[in-house]
């Protein structure tokens, strides 16, 4: 009964499921996979060049235009690029560099060409190629517009050659239309398989944190019981001792339902509800961090919140505390982990307002996060502690910052401590 | 508020499909309660059919003795009889079902669509993500109240909501009992000042049952042991006539002149009722304050071989009944 009702609700937003989701414009942004596509381009452009002037002869090389193409290979290879993939910055300029070695450069060629053996079946191996590297919908807009550049270029520039016979150019236009339907239609079923994967990895989770809430509310109870069975004896020597049981009893539960509903909003990441009103910053900060199950005092007293400069946002509040809930938990793991003497401050929370932007800052002094990492820690499912977290918790909060038309970012080094910036629109009074 | 004509304490039925969470719940309930615990909605729903029934003759009994009043019949000694008569038998008749929205054999909704001949109050347990269902249920009116099972209060919002709905007084018995109280005194018991001051009296003396009625006016009232009371009401305009009446049998003029002030009732109409066994007595009166006029009353016990008597009490009813287990079968 609770599994039907509870995929209920994470299919009620189904169709609008892919239309909507993120841009993924590097599938599987794996520094080695971006290295290995540099690589191959850096020396697939002079193997190729040589191939095609000096021994299977075609009618159009460029040896220039192969040499800006290696350099842009190359370019993958150099570390800010190949490693900051979270960075949006980097995903355009890497996005730009594909578009033009794939469907920019290989229609080009395929023009000057006038097509042929050598460009045909070279022109449907990149589309293919293409759709595989990056989200369908950008492969889509980037083949079509690609090939019109091209196309304006070539009538622009006329290198010289002739164009082809009327005849092939309906082949030639039969067997690319072939195989792009081909690889959009590979594009969007493995999109949507991927989605698919999440979802219901995402409605297990829910289900079974559900699941879980029965048994807390009976162990609950059991509190309850035995602080009555205290009140009805209250001269029995062990009175107090059990009284104490039943409340710690009860803390533990009210502990159990927090993470709960965390993992709970955490695992809605693909379907937040898109209501909003007012929040103020600094309000939201003191209530979260009261309010947070700490496992000791020492972990409650290392929290320190600055409030520098108090904005208000635009965003769903619960969603909001949960982001911080979530910050908060990581912060207190990494502390943790770090053997951290627990200093005050060792946990900073800060409210500012800069360049006209509210600012909400998470810091501090555990672990840290190694530099290869960062790239991947807001994907659903990374987990930079694979035995104990499950990864979405950063998801969630890049989802719902997003969604508030912000920004989150992170800086950290290995045993440095780790800082998450909330970047913030201000709400106009 | 106004003053329930009728109140008796019965039963409570909790039906939840998980063992543990429904013994606990038994466990927790206050120790005055009689609780039955289900685990199967069927069983729920036949023990629950059956009481209609004997809820329907227990009203048909009560109706009997306002009809037989209006043919010249006292209501005293007939209370007092239907009393000892159905001995312990109207407690174990269900008050409010407590019922789970998810079982996995029929959901809690579906179980009480089954009851709907089953005049009891219903309260629902949701689970977080019911609580749509819930509300249009509670719209639709199918139930008086839901209660999140995760909310962390969940003792303390439950008997609150219990204790509440046993309060409430049953709409049949206000309809049967309304039929003896002229349209002054039912004012007098509508009011909220004076339906107050009633209220904390009927807790102080630890009264459990209770009836009004209009002629003699005044409330009989039972206590956990089986003890009848009797609560005379007397209007300010009505002490000079009971006055009269004390004078008239002989009560030395100390006392009418007590009557008359105030200061003191005689249950005159009560040996009425009774007959010459009772004695009757001039007991101190208490002022039960009311928004305008106030009310005199006060307190006179009736005999216990007039009353039902602790072996058909609530208390010993309590008893028997042991400890909370659920209902195997």
């Amino acid at each position: 009964m609770t599994q039907t009702r509870v995929n209920a609700r994470f299919s009620r937003h189904a169709p609008r499921r892919w239309t909507l989701a993120p841009l993924e414009p590097i599938l599987h942004p794996s520094p080695w996979r971006l290295r290995l596509l540099g690589l191959a381009l850096l020396g697939g452009n002079p193997l190729f060049y040589w191939i095609w002037s000096s021994w299977l002869r075609q009618p159009y090389e460029n040896p220039w235009l192969r040499a800006l193409m290696s350099l842009m290979g190359l370019a993958l290879l150099t570390k800010p690029l190949s490693r900051n993939l979270a960075s949006r910055r980097i995903r355009i300029v890497v996005s730009t560099i594909m578009w033009i070695e794939l469907p920019l450069f290989f229609s080009w060629m395929y023009l000057c060409n006038a097509g042929g053996a050598a460009w045909l079946p070279s022109v449907c191996a990149i589309v293919l190629v293409y759709y595989h590297l990056t989200d369908w919908r950008i492969a889509t807009i980037g083949t079509v517009s690609g090939a019109l550049v091209a196309w304006g270029l070539f009538h622009l520039v006329d290198p010289g050659n002739s164009v082809m016979p009327g005849r092939e150019y309906a082949l030639d236009a039969v067997v690319i239309a072939f195989s792009w339907g081909s690889a959009l239609m590979l594009g969007v079923s493995s999109a949507s398989l991927r989605r698919d994967h999440l979802a219901y990895t995402l409605t297990t989770m829910g289900i079974m944190a559900h699941e879980l809430r029965t048994p807390l509310s009976t162990a609950a109870l059991i509190g309850d019981a035995i602080q009555m069975e205290v009140q009805r004896q209250p001269a029995h020597p062990r009175a107090a001792k059990l009284d104490q049981l039943g409340q710690r009893l009860h803390a533990l539960v009210r502990n159990m339902n927090h993470q709960i509903d965390t993992q709970i909003a955490n695992a809605k990441l693909l379907q937040l509800p898109s209501h909003t009103e007012r929040v103020c910053a600094a309000s939201l900060v003191k209530e979260v961090t009261a309010a947070y199950p700490y496992a000791s005092s020492r972990q409650r007293d290392c929290v320190k919140v600055l409030i520098h400069d108090d904005f208000t946002f635009c965003a769903s509040p619960t969603q909001f505390s949960q982001v911080l809930d979530n910050l908060i938990k990581n912060a207190l793991h990494s502390l943790t982990a770090a053997d951290s003497p627990w200093h005050a401050g060792a946990l900073r929370i800060e409210v500012d307002q800069v360049k006209m932007q509210g600012r909400i800052v998470v810091a501090d002094d555990g672990m840290g996060i190694e530099p290869a990492l960062l790239q991947q820690i807001f994907k659903p499912f990374f987990s930079s502690n694979r035995s104990t977290g499950h990864g979405l918790g950063l998801a969630f909060c890049q989802q719902v910052v997003q969604s508030a038309g912000g920004s989150i970012q992170v800086k950290s080094g290995y045993a440095v401590g780790a800082v998450f910036t909330l970047i913030l629109p201000i709400a106009k009074a | 508020m106004s003053f329930s004509l009728y109140r008796r304490p019965g039963g409570l039925v909790f039906l939840d499909d998980d063992r543990d969470y429904l013994e606990m719940l038994g466990e927790v309930m206050p120790p005055d309660w009689y609780v039955r615990l289900l685990l199967r909605p069927i069983a729920c729903i036949d023990l629950l059919q059956q009481e209609i029934a004997s809820r329907e003759a227990d009203a048909w009994a009560q109706q009997a003795i306002v009809n037989r009043w209006r043919e010249g019949d006292l209501l005293i000694p007939q209370i007092l009889q239907y009393w000892r008569a159905d001995g312990a038998a109207r407690f174990a008749l269900t008050q409010v079902a407590v019922v789970d929205y998810a079982m996995p054999a029929m959901s809690g909704l579906r179980v009480l669509g089954e009851l709907t001949r089953w005049p009891g109050a219903r309260i629902l347990l949701t689970g977080r993500a019911d609580e749509q269902l819930a509300v249009s249920a509670f719209n639709r009116g199918l139930i008086n109240q839901f209660i999140p099972k995760q909310s962390p209060d969940i003792r303390l919002r439950l008997t609150s909501a219990i204790q509440d709905l046993r309060q409430h007084p049953d709409e049949r018995h206000q309809q049967i009992w309304r039929a003896t109280l002229s349209p002054v005194q039912h004012a007098l018991l509508c009011e909220p000042l004076m339906a107050q001051s009633l209220e904390d009296l009927m807790r102080r003396q630890g009264w459990i049952e209770h009836v009004v009625i209009g002629a003699p006016f005044g409330v009989l009232a039972l206590n956990a042991e089986g003890g009848v009371s009797w609560l005379q009401l007397e209007h300010a305009e009505s002490l000079q006539e009971l006055a009269e009446m004390a004078l008239s049998q002989g009560w030395d003029a100390a006392i009418t002149q007590d009557i008359r002030s105030g200061k003191k009732l005689i249950d005159l109409e009560l040996q009425l009722a009774l007959g010459d066994s009772h004695q009757p007595q001039a007991s101190a009166s208490l002022a039960i304050a009311g928004a305008d006029a106030g009310l005199y009353a006060a307190i006179f016990a009736v005999g216990e071989s007039f009353s039902p008597g602790l072996a058909s009490s609530y208390e010993r009813f309590l008893a028997q009944q042991g400890e909370r287990r659920l209902q195997e079968d």
